[in-house]
């Protein structure tokens, strides 16, 4: 059966048009708050302007009267309304079982600004908000701790109520002796990160509308889930309802990127209301308040060793990591997966990384692309870039002469995660054709004085299929196929679609294994009534896990109808091809699915013979390369799969304004067997330019007292495409011994890479300014303090 | 999302749109294309009693007046930039409004006037304006008249009319004489102007107006230099006239100080290098 995937019929490797790409384009489909019901309530949050504080009084007589206002819930009501919302992933080792911010209003105490104290409820969105700034809140501002430094000193306030100190984990990697061989090597570079906040900016901010239906004590949630299931098993807890009478439905999304995983206490918050007052509630995120999603601030100090020859001879690393409050998601983890990606794609014998999570009053991290992978390509990236400059090598060569050759692979990162498969040098010698380096070295020596041409690398490993022992996301993922008697097939996944198109590469790989087109296929996904229990959105597993889930379903019901046809074609079951829509026999008889799905119905002691009825399969794919049992150094491995990816980024720094502009950009990627390349080429490309915004523009900014700042588009710059040259990219296929269909996972990764390879080539444009650089992003006002201390000196 | 309450209006006549506006004291606003007052009210910023829109009002075409294009307070960046009178006899204007960013939903609503009344420091009508030497025509019932446009800004989102009046026309000497160039430095497409400089040769002199890098804009006026050192020497100048720095979100103190010299040189370089057309 293997040989049908390469059979003519097979749609993998093909870049089908996305099956929902005309409605997209059409503006036919219906985000959540399309759906918000005609009769539906509308909230609104009062949120505190504090970040710490206690709450003394919410006065909501003014607010109440007001004309639409149905409802003002306050802390203290919800607490009797509702428990916290348990975590995704519940804390491990010393700090088990702590308390966090798991619920929807503060009763008390505020831990960060813009936290919400109370739910203004209206008959119109306007009618709501206009009440919600009428509810008087009397606070006792607290001392708040905003940086970690100040978390972590001697006396400083405890964050969260119930702990003992800020440290909310800390994670220790290491393999060989990292600090003697630092002591004694003939080259060593130190050098330090600091990572500004940043966030994901999905073009939709959240949107969760909350159905009670009183007649069935069931309550309905549409909206914006990445994770449905999880969201279940969260809000059900929170609100003490059977997780079979809670439904989650997830429509389609307008992007993702981590944001909208499980855990945002809003989930609860329209359940109960609408529990509460028996109408649709629903909660649409404002622009705003999408910008409090923040993460990525951390600050790292490094060290890298080398010999003569450029062998890279140790690494260590030591960082904390600014993770703000704990709530139910679990975007503070970010950090934890970070340590574990080191030294990313080096052979490195001697590793030591540190990492450190510190807890502040600043709202939870929210996840993003990236998932913590891309700072530890970007702090390798940097570290092995101001190796070179140290030995005077260039860059390139650099890496070429550290990079893991293809024969080393598997290997075992110092984290215990086990590399699968791949060439990296031989991705490096591409993308130095690719993007042209020499040329590109050759312009940059050749541009007239006073011209700043900076030519960056960026090798970016992106471990992915999280699977990590007591969360969700978890290790496996399944799916339910079932032909109806007319000869339908419909397949559906616990895993959801951020937007990318995962459906249609689903239907290629279904469509493939029963000789249907990808268009025949209907893909169910985001209903927690209609499809297995899954993950659903998460490190690149859409395709990674559930694809192949849907593959195994996929083969069973091909297993079945070959049976049905050998019964019908008198031909032996194992002869039976698939092919445009018919079953054949080796004799060149032949019969069509929807015969044969109705024959299989209408005729089950003939047509169906020996074959279990109805023409349905549930199959689960299990990852494989996870390792649950700890190896010497007490490490396990939670990621399945390792796709890697060469950046090379030009450009130019205006030494008048400090202004970088983007020249060039390339990248080779490989993700092992692509079942849609287009697919894959968008979502790489997307992640490049989150990268490129990430290094020189994206910066959440607050003031003194944790206020958000940087709360809309003009403040929080994204790339646009003027922004941006054309994108090359190229990609290698070199399939992972660990997954069936030699699948790696795409979606998420090329971030980590291009940050790196951009962040490295404002540096090169530096020249001996470099070393300054140690802020990302590396805005205009920042480069142009660098550039004037130089000319000063 | 506005959550405030306040009445809407949209008079017919000005007359009529001037009574409203002295009716309502410090409480009233007027609206072209609510590219600002709109995300003003949606964050609560702002809780005018009323809003008067002068959509109805005729003041939305651009017409020569003599040796004047007269715009009219309610004409967009769209209708200048499909302008032909903007086109042939105010290219400095056109150039500026080419760089204006947001997009066609911006153009067809905002409008040049709207931006100079809201006189954000970190805009591009200011200081475009003032190098033109452009006049505000602001009506009220106590009557008409004409502000020039180094009188018009007098602080940081301050200028001269008062909460009665309403602006309802630009008047431009025209045609804009000699070469011109207009030069914005911004730290992305997304972002706001962080400085502009616009240029002008005139008769022997340069003319230079800064704008975002002060409170208002700032005018300066040169002899044609003949050296590259003179550009230089004029940059450093224009550096120098900046006696209080605009700060914002997107630039803290010094940037626009650190950065005015370049783009001050840029500007005159531009417009010293242009070839007559």
């Amino acid at each position: 059966m293997d040989t049908d995937r390469e059979a003519a019929g097979s749609w993998v490797g093909r870049s089908v048009p996305r099956l929902d790409g005309g409605r997209f384009v059409a503006g036919e489909v219906r985000y959540a708050a399309d759906l918000i019901p005609p009769d539906a309530f509308h909230v609104a949050l009062v949120r505190s302007p504090h970040a710490r504080a206690r709450i003394l009084a919410v006065e909501t007589e003014e607010a109440r009267g007001m004309e639409g206002v149905v409802a003002v819930v306050d802390g203290v009501q919800a607490e009797s309304l509702a428990v916290p919302m348990p975590m995704v992933l519940p804390f491990l080792g010393p700090g088990a079982g702590r308390p966090i911010l798991g619920r929807a209003l503060a009763a008390r105490l505020v831990s960060f600004a813009g936290q919400p104290v109370a739910a203004v409820v209206a008959e119109s969105p306007h009618a709501a908000d206009a009440a919600a700034r009428r509810v008087i809140v009397r606070y006792e501002a607290l001392e708040t701790v905003q940086d970690t430094e100040a978390a972590l000193a001697e006396g400083a306030p405890v964050v969260h109520e119930g702990w003992t100190s800020n440290l909310v984990a800390t994670d220790h990697v290491r393999a060989g002796e990292a600090a003697a061989v630092l002591r004694g090597a003939p080259h060593v570079v130190r050098g330090e990160l600091h990572l500004r906040p940043s966030t994901a900016a999905p073009m939709e901010p959240l949107c969760y509308i909350g159905d009670w239906e009183t007649r069935t004590g069931r309550l309905t949630l549409t909206g914006t889930f990445q994770n449905p299931h999880a969201s279940r098993w969260l809000v059900a807890t929170a609100l003490g309802l059977r997780e079979s009478d809670l439904r989650v439905v997830a429509p389609a999304m307008g992007g993702t990127f981590g944001y909208k995983m499980s855990g945002h206490t809003e989930e609860a918050l329209v359940g109960l209301l609408s529990r509460l007052l028996g109408r649709p509630v629903a909660y649409v995120e404002s622009r705003r308040d999408c910008f409090l999603g923040h993460c990525r601030e951390q600050h790292h100090r490094f060290e890298i060793a080398a010999d003569g020859e450029g062998r890279i001879l140790a690494f260590r690393d030591t960082f904390v990591a600014d993770v703000g409050t704990i709530g139910p998601g679990n975007g503070w983890t970010m950090p934890l997966v970070a340590a574990t990606v080191f030294p990313t794609l080096y052979d490195v014998p001697n590793v030591e990384v540190s990492c450190t999570l510190v807890a502040t009053n600043k709202a939870p991290w929210q996840p993003v692309r990236g998932y913590g992978k891309e700072v530890a390509n970007l702090v390798m990236e940097r570290a092995v870039d101001l190796l070179a400059a140290e030995l005077r090598l260039d860059p390139a060569e650099l890496r070429a002469r550290n990079l893991l050759r293809r024969a080393d692979l598997p290997r075992r990162l110092p984290s215990g995660l086990n590399l699968d498969s791949g060439d990296y040098p031989e991705a490096l010698t591409r993308l130095k054709a690719l993007f042209g380096y020499d040329a590109w070295r050759a312009r940059q020596a050749a541009a007239a004085d006073g011209r700043r041409i900076g030519i960056g690398i960026g090798c970016e490993l992106t471990p992915e299929g999280g699977a990590r022992p007591g969360a969700f996301p978890s290790g496996f993922e399944t799916a339910s196929i079932r032909m109806s008697p007319t000869g339908d097939v419909q397949v559906a996944v616990g895993v959801t679609s951020p937007g990318s198109g995962n459906e249609t590469g689903i239907a290629q790989l279904v469509g493939g294994v029963l000789g249907l087109t990808p268009a025949a296929i209907r893909v169910v996904q985001g209903d927690t009534d209609a499809v297995p229990v899954g993950t659903g959105n998460a490190s690149s597993r859409a395709i990674l896990y559930g694809g192949a889930a849907a593959h195994l379903a996929a083969v069973d019901l091909r297993a079945k109808l070959a049976a049905c046809a050998a019964n019908l074609l008198q031909a032996p079951a194992d002869e039976i091809t698939f092919a445009e829509g018919r079953a054949c026999a080796p004799s060149g008889a032949s019969v069509t699915l929807a015969a044969l799905a109705l024959g299989a119905h209408t005729h089950p002691f003939t047509v169906a013979d020996g074959v279990e009825l109805p023409l349905e399969a549930t199959r689960s794919y299990r990852a494989r390369n996870i390792r649950v049992t700890p190896d010497a150094n007490g490490r396990i491995a939670t990621y399945s799969s390792f796709p890697y990816s060469m950046h090379a980024v030009a450009v130019e720094l205006d030494p008048g304004t400090g202004r970088v502009t983007v020249l060039d950009v390339a990248a080779v990627h490989d993700c092992g067997v692509m079942i849609n390349p287009a697919l894959v080429t968008g979502q790489l490309k997307g992640a490049i330019v989150m990268g490129l915004g990430a290094a020189l523009w994206e910066e959440l900014t607050q003031d003194g007292e944790g206020r958000l700042v940087s709360d809309r588009f003009k403040t929080y710059l994204l790339p646009r495409a003027t922004d941006l040259p054309t994108i090359r990219v190229d990609h290698m296929a070199t399939p992972s011994p660990f997954h069936p269909l030699g699948m790696k996972g795409a979606g998420e990764s090329g971030l980590g890479g291009a940050l790196a390879a951009a962040t490295n080539a404002v540096a090169d444009a530096l020249g001996a300014l470099s070393p300054g650089l140690t802020t990302v992003p590396a805005t205009p006002p920042r480069l142009m303090a660098l550039l004037a201390r130089g000319a000063a000196r | 999302m506005i959550g405030a309450r306040f009445r809407f209006t949209r008079p017919e006549t000005l007359e009529e749109a001037l009574d409203l506006l002295a009716g309502a004291g410090g409480l009233g606003r007027v609206i072209g294309g609510g590219s600002v007052l709109v995300p003003a009210l949606v964050a609560g910023q702002d809780a005018p009693a009323l809003v008067v829109d002068i959509g109805r009002l005729g003041l939305g075409s651009v017409r020569e007046e003599d040796s004047d294009v007269v715009i009219g307070a309610a004409a967009t960046y769209a209708t200048l930039l499909a302008s032909e009178v903007v086109r042939r006899r105010l290219p400095l204007l056109a150039a500026m409004l080419r760089e204006v960013t947001g997009g066609p939903g911006l153009w067809n609503l905002a409008t040049p006037g709207g931006a100079a009344c809201y006189a954000n420091p970190a805009s591009d009508v200011p200081g475009c304006l003032v190098a033109l030497g452009a006049a505000f025509r602001l009506a009220s019932r106590r009557g008409e008249r004409l502000v020039a446009a180094e009188n018009f800004f007098r602080g940081a989102f301050e200028t001269e009319r008062s909460p009665d009046e309403m602006l309802t026309a630009l008047v431009l000497p025209a045609p804009e004489p000699g070469r011109h160039a207009y030069y914005k430095l911004k730290h992305a497409a997304s972002s706001w102007p962080i400085v502009t400089a616009s240029c002008l040769s005139i008769d022997g002199r340069i003319r230079l107006c800064l704008g975002a890098a002060a409170p208002v804009p700032l005018l300066l006026d040169w002899p044609t230099p003949s050296t590259t050192e003179a550009v230089a020497a004029m940059a450093e100048q224009v550096q120098a006239a900046i006696a209080t720095e605009w700060t914002d979100e997107l630039a803290g103190p010094g940037y626009r100080r650190a950065v005015v010299p370049a783009v001050a040189a840029r500007a005159i370089r531009a417009v010293l290098e242009e070839r007559t057309s």
